[in-house]
């Protein structure tokens, strides 16, 4: 019979070497920790739809510019580092978590910030030099 | 019968609606990739569209398995669900970004 606080010796559980640290954390944070990742996740999906909308729209009425091309291959690279960063991160909270340390700060955020400043300039661009 | 003392069912069912949104989102977007990349090719968008239909069952199915799961080891005081079905998500989120990619590059 297993207890949280029992080493994790035979956990069974995946990754290994996450459940091979520390000892088991509060289940709430640990469900808090999951919706988090599935938070970024959908947010990643939002930038994936954004990207492929933007170039089917785009090409409604008009041929299709570069400049669109540019902007929706940001936003998809937004996407695919949301979705990846969603489980680096969710892994690396985990293991905050367990080791009872502070949370890891996230590159994710500046890193999406960066990608929307990119493609709003592009917009801006291909508005303002129509 | 011990429960704990905190509301384990309000946690563990707020992750379950997570799931939840999280697989319709992931069914609409990437339905989505697939109606647009049929304009590039007819046999991806159909492999794209089953495989999306068929993946949003299976989180559907796994999503209540851990709450089930979860719901079980709360109550024993046992560790909860693993790191498999987080992985099998962001690679599925991955493969809609490369299906999002070719059709924005191929179109």
């Amino acid at each position: 019979m297993s207890s949280p606080t029992d080493p994790p010796d035979h956990d069974p559980r995946r990754p290994r070497r996450l459940y091979a640290v520390g000892s088991e954390p509060d289940p709430r944070f640990t469900f808090a920790n999951e919706r988090t990742f599935l938070a970024w996740i959908r947010t990643g999906l939002g930038f994936l739809a954004a990207g492929v909308a933007l170039v089917a729209v785009a090409q409604l009425n008009a041929p299709l510019g570069l400049e669109v091309r540019i902007a929706s291959v940001l936003l998809i690279l937004c996407g695919l580092v949301s979705g990846v960063g969603a489980y680096t991160r969710w892994m690396r909270n985990e293991r905050a978590l367990r080791l009872s340390r502070p949370l890891p700060s996230s590159r994710l955020i500046p890193f999406l910030t960066i990608g929307l400043v990119l493609v709003a300039l592009v917009a801006f661009a291909v508005v303002s030099l129509r | 019968m011990s429960d704990s003392l905190w509301d384990a069912g309000a946690q563990n069912e707020r992750t379950r609606l997570a799931w939840q949104r999280t697989a319709l989102s992931g069914l609409a977007c990437s339905l989505l990739v697939a109606r647009l990349l049929a304009t590039v090719s007819i046999p991806a968008a159909v492999l794209i569209g089953a495989a999306a239909v068929l993946s949003t069952a299976g989180l559907a199915v796994v999503s209540s398995q851990r709450y089930a799961e979860n719901q079980a080891a709360l109550h024993a005081r046992r560790p909860t669900a693993d790191g498999r079905a987080p992985l099998v998500v962001t690679t599925l989120t991955a493969l809609t970004a490369v299906a999002s990619l070719t059709y924005v590059l191929f179109t």
